[in-house]
């Protein structure tokens, strides 16, 4: 028997997502552009868990210089010295340019298609064309490295999520206040493997939820 | 990708020995591989800096902080503790036990990962140090540094595609000439190691290219201490696909490499939340350094006595501060380590060879001999192999200079130990040295000097001001200064404004001794101890009996003191686990046998300190008797005899007038405290006042007279005078000043001779020079004394005064003494010395 409820709430999350996706192409910089410092904690797996407990806390700080560049800074909160690992800058508003540089002299990468992935990086930086996805969702990062150019391709893909998929999967908490129609936006490889999956609510400007294979990131309240 | 096995404990999987992944290629195979190499010459590329190999670290052996598989204890976490808190535990040490070391863990879980990325992150050679005087060898610095390095923030691959493992070699090692670790055993167990360098040959074109690469790692297949670089090498095949502008877009494992490649791949990028308790600045500072403390480049450096733990990473040279007829005691133990040799030569002031020695660990350096052509010189070498193979080694020296005094105490929980060394004398004292040593009495480091003292130089000092090391410090119990000729070493000690305590050893040694006081164990609110030192490099058997106050034998034994060794004495611990309460000890040694000792008591009387009281004479002096209503006068009085002693207490200045004598019979062995100011006090205008208080014996006695006033809560004790301390001048070594109304400073000076004597009192200023217009005389009947507050007595001009002479002029007789600190302000503070 088709659930009508669900169907009602699948449908209006897809207008939302519509929605969204027109809102985004009017304004599509508001995505990875808050308006304040975004507070993030990450749990890594492996052997690479940081602590007992396995994460991290993130303060993503925005900084928008007098050309209208935004800058994100991750900075591992209560970190001494403090020192960016890694910084995201968003071109003004009207380019998709994204320049990525990470810290101990990591070669910068740069997008202009508004995807830029730095799979194996701590930090939880990765972007994605959320609100922009091309046509087949297909994308390309290109890195040269000893004379030779790699490409490694990637396919973006969305879906809508319902809040309460989200709480059982453990992406939100069902303590969140209301966050609205979510989406999820997936890339994976070649191979078919996810890459990275970031969870997004329609009117956001960060994710709430952020996957990769070495850890999960949540956005958590501004302390 | 690695899993983190979450269960109590942290599970880092490392290979065991056994599993080394050397790869087994058929040799007609490999042959072809090398001759292909050979003939189509290859990419190679290396990074800047190679790693270093290390220990891996099993988890079930948790040899950081165990010591198991390799050296023991102290293991590198307890040494890090040793030099960061002073004790070999801390937060480090327990949270690595009790997240890294799991005893039941799978043989390969360990530290290799963390190595790994150390070697990477921390290039560079690793050499054994001295830190501190601690020994910080290259296991244990890489064992740090590896635990430094357990939460790196880094970047990961999956090096199981062959495209990506291509592209880290190109990236990292090619272009940025950085190594970077990977997992290279294809299986379950993660064996990781840094890759620095490749040899590569890519063959073919258009789609595809093949690749065979030889790539070079760093081995943990290796004893901890390791220096440099193990290398080892294994190498790949695959074939990469590329687009149509060249572009390599995927790849694919050949051939063995098809089951057998690197998994997962990572480069540090910082240290992260690095390891609970361990700083690591403080792990990069120690891991960075090298050599030791006593390097002065080329030339010889001059050390007094201390146990020097030495690295020998060129040639060594150390020159002693002696004279002729110091006794200098050296030994050098090589430390396990190294297989070289050390050759130790010492020559003379004349050039000449004193000893020539190659020490081995079964062989060290064990010198005791008395100068005759100073100064010597010890040359440490060692064949070859400074940088590769150290030598690490441990100096003892000690030495016996004509003129030492003991601090048998430093307060090290709350108090404070201040000094006032001064040369009275008119010539310059050369080498005056201050040495800590243990409880057992081994010299631990020169705190001061070799200085000189200009005629009338004075120095103040706290203990506080030397930057002992902690783990030092909680070992040092003792100082000892010594010198090459007389100076006066003047100790307060003290705590707050809650007691008082002297020590100046002056005289007091010997080879029959008296402790004039003990305490029960656990006795609520007394605590007794104190300790007997033998002064000579001989091994000594002490008798030591414990008498109670009725001169019973409570206990007796005989122990054997090591050469310069000390014996504690404590109540409740060996050899007197029992006391009687107001008993006393005496301590007998062989005639040629030259001990110290000292004993320090707080009671409800107060804390006061006192040096073991020498048997050397049958006549005691009391110098001064308070009057009678305000202070308490007390003489105890011990009878170090087997026999009745009859003693006699006559004012001097009563002559031949016996009636106001006191005579009371000492049993054999008895101690009898008597309060004196009811029977011999006197006031201004009586003919006996300041009279010195003559104590005289059918046979020799000791013991002790002391002063304290019912308003305050301390009280000072001094050695009964005799003979022995009386002399022409006499010197003060320090006024304490007034400092804001809180010090005051008494003197007394007693006439013990049989004629009149004029003393003139001489001020010195802080430089050392006779302050001339403040010079002030008095005159002493025989038999008398005369009492003076400094600041009262010299007035304005008490401010500039540093020490005080007094000096019998005319050349006639002696005179005798002591000083006095006191408190302005009825402060529990009350404590001097005789002069």
């Amino acid at each position: 028997m088709i659930n009508k409820n669900k169907v009602f709430t699948f449908l209006s999350i897809l207008m939302a997502f519509i929605g969204l996706l027109a809102g985004a192409i009017e304004c599509p910089a508001a995505f990875y552009r808050p308006d304040g410092t975004i507070q993030i904690l990450s749990e890594y797996s492996g052997i690479d868990a940081p602590n007992p407990s396995g994460t991290r806390h993130w303060t993503v700080i925005p900084v928008t210089t007098t050309d209208g560049k935004v800058t994100m800074g991750f900075y591992l909160k209560d970190a001494s010295p403090q020192q960016a690992i890694c910084q995201l800058t968003f071109a003004a508003t009207g380019s998709d340019r994204i320049q990525w540089q990470g810290i101990e002299n990591i070669s910068p990468k740069i997008s202009d298609d508004g995807f830029l992935l730095v799979p194996g990086f701590p930090a939880p930086c990765d972007v994605l064309p959320v609100g922009d996805i091309s046509e087949q969702g297909l994308y390309q990062d290109r890195n040269e490295a000893g004379g030779s150019v790699f490409v490694k391709s990637y396919q973006v893909t969305t879906r809508p999520v319902t809040p309460a998929e989200a709480v059982d999967s453990g992406w939100i908490n069902d303590t969140m206040p209301d966050v609205g129609a979510l989406v999820m936006v997936t890339a994976t490889d070649k191979r078919g493997e996810t890459v990275v999956r970031q969870l997004w609510p329609v009117n956001g400007a960060w994710w709430i939820y952020e996957e990769t294979p070495i850890r999960r990131s949540w956005r958590i309240e501004n302390k | 990708m690695m899993s983190l096995l979450k269960m109590k404990k942290i599970k880092l999987r490392c290979p065991v020995f056994s599993a080394a992944p050397f790869k087994i290629v058929p040799g007609a195979t490999f042959l072809f591989l090398v001759l292909f190499f050979a003939v189509t010459g290859a990419q190679a590329y290396q990074a800047a800096a190679i790693p270093w190999s290390g220990y891996w670290w099993p988890v079930t052996r948790g040899g950081l902080a165990t010591g198991s598989d390799y050296r023991g204890h102290p293991a590198p976490l307890e040494k890090y503790h040793l030099y960061t808190d002073g004790v070999t535990t801390g937060y480090a040490l327990t949270q690595y036990l009790d997240i890294a070391y799991d005893p039941y863990a799978s043989a390969w879980y360990g530290f290799c990962l963390h190595w790994a990325r150390a070697a990477c992150f921390e290039p560079g050679d690793i050499l054994p140090s001295s830190n501190d005087n601690i020994i910080f060898r290259v296991g244990d610095k890489k064992g740090l540094l590896t635990l430094a390095h357990h939460k790196d923030i880094v970047e990961t691959d999956n090096g199981s595609y062959p495209e990506s493992f291509h592209y880290w070699l190109l990236h990292y090692i090619k272009d940025q000439k950085k190594a970077f670790t990977a997992d290279l055993f294809a299986g379950t167990e993660v064996w990781s190691y840094p890759i620095y360098k490749y040899e590569m040959q890519i063959t073919g074109g258009g789609a595809t290219q093949s690749v065979y690469v030889k790539i070079y790692y760093a081995d943990d297949f290796v004893f901890p201490d390791f220096m440099g670089t193990q290398e080892r090498s294994t190498f790949y095949t695959y074939d990469l696909f590329l687009d149509g502008s060249g572009a390599i877009t995927g790849g694919q494992w050949t051939g063995n490499s098809i089951t057998d490649h690197p998994e997962n791949m990572s480069i540090p990028l910082g240290v992260g939340e690095g390891f609970p308790g361990l700083d690591y600045q403080q792990v990069v500072k120690l891991a960075t350094s090298k050599d030791d403390f006593l390097e002065d480049g080329s030339r010889p450096v001059e050390i007094g006595p201390g146990t020097y733990n030495l690295i020998l990473l060129d040639e060594d040279a150390y020159r002693f501060p002696v004279q002729v007829d110091d006794v200098i005691s050296l030994r050098i133990d090589k430390q396990s380590g190294s297989a070289q040799d050390i050759s130790a030569v010492m020559m003379d002031g004349n050039g000449a060879e004193v000893f020539r020695n190659d020490i081995t660990e079964d062989n060290p350096v064990d010198q005791l001999f008395t100068a005759t052509t100073p100064p010597y010189t010890v040359y440490l070498t060692q064949a070859e192999a400074y940088t590769t193979d150290p030598n690490i080694y441990t100096l003892a020296l000690d030495l016996q200079k004509p003129f030492s005094q003991e601090i048998p105490y430093i307060p090290k929980s709350g108090g404070w130990s201040g000094f006032a060394l001064t040369n009275p004398t008119d010539t310059t004292v050369k080498n005056v040295i201050l040495v800590s040593s243990d409880a057992d009495g081994v010299p631990i480091q020169t705190l001061e000097g070799p200085l000189s003292l200009a005629p009338g130089e004075k120095k103040r000092f706290f203990f506080s001001d030397y930057d002992v090391p902690m783990h030092e410090l909680i070992d040092t119990e003792r100082l000892t200064l010594m010198a090459d000729g007389s100076v006066v070493l003047l100790n307060l000690v003290g705590e707050g404004d809650d007691f008082l305590a002297t020590f100046v050893q002056g005289k007091a040694r010997g080879n029959r001794l008296v402790l004039p006081d003990t305490a029960p164990a656990m006795m609520p609110g007394v605590r007794m101890f104190g300790g007997v030192k033998n002064e000579r490099f001989q091994e000594t058997a002490v008798k030591i009996s414990l008498y109670t106050a009725a001169g019973a034998l409570a206990d007796e034994v005989i122990q054997n003191v090591a050469p310069r060794g000390y014996l504690t004495i404590k109540p409740g611990s060996d050899p007197f686990y029992s006391m009687p309460s107001s008993g006393w000890m005496e301590i007998q040694a062989g005639a040629e046998a030259s001990l110290n000792g000292f004993q320090y008591l707080s009671n409800a009387s107060g804390v006061e300190t006192l040096f073991a009281l020498p048997v050397n004479s049958a006549t005691k002096i009391v110098p001064h008797i308070a009057k009678k209503g305000y202070w308490v006068t007390s003489v105890t009085l011990i009878n170090p005899n087997n026999t009745d002693n009859a003693v006699n207490l006559h004012l001097a200045l009563a002559g031949g007038d016996t009636s106001g004598d006191y005579d009371i019979v000492l049993a054999p062995y008895e101690k009898r405290v008597l309060e004196i100011q009811d029977l011999f006090g006197k006031s201004t205008g009586d003919p006996l006042y300041h009279s010195i208080l003559e104590i005289t014996g059918e046979q020799p006695l000791a013991g002790y007279y002391a002063y304290n006033r019912p308003d305050i809560g301390d009280y000072a004790a001094f050695p009964l005078l005799d003979e022995s301390d009386f002399a022409e001048v006499l010197d003060m070594p320090h006024y304490a000043g007034n400092n804001g109304g809180f010090w005051w400073t008494g003197v007394v000076v007693c006439n013990p001779s049989t004629i009149s004597q004029t003393v003139r009192v001489e001020p010195y200023n802080a430089e050392g020079e006779l302050i001339q217009g403040a010079v002030k005389t008095l005159d002493l009947n025989a038999g008398a004394y005369d009492v003076m507050d400094v600041q009262l007595y010299f007035g304005g001009t008490a401010p500039e005064i540093s020490f005080i002479k007094l000096r019998a002029t005319g050349g006639a007789g002696s005179i005798g003494g002591f000083y006095l600190y006191g408190n302005r302000r009825n402060r529990n503070i009350l404590s001097g010395a005789n002069m």
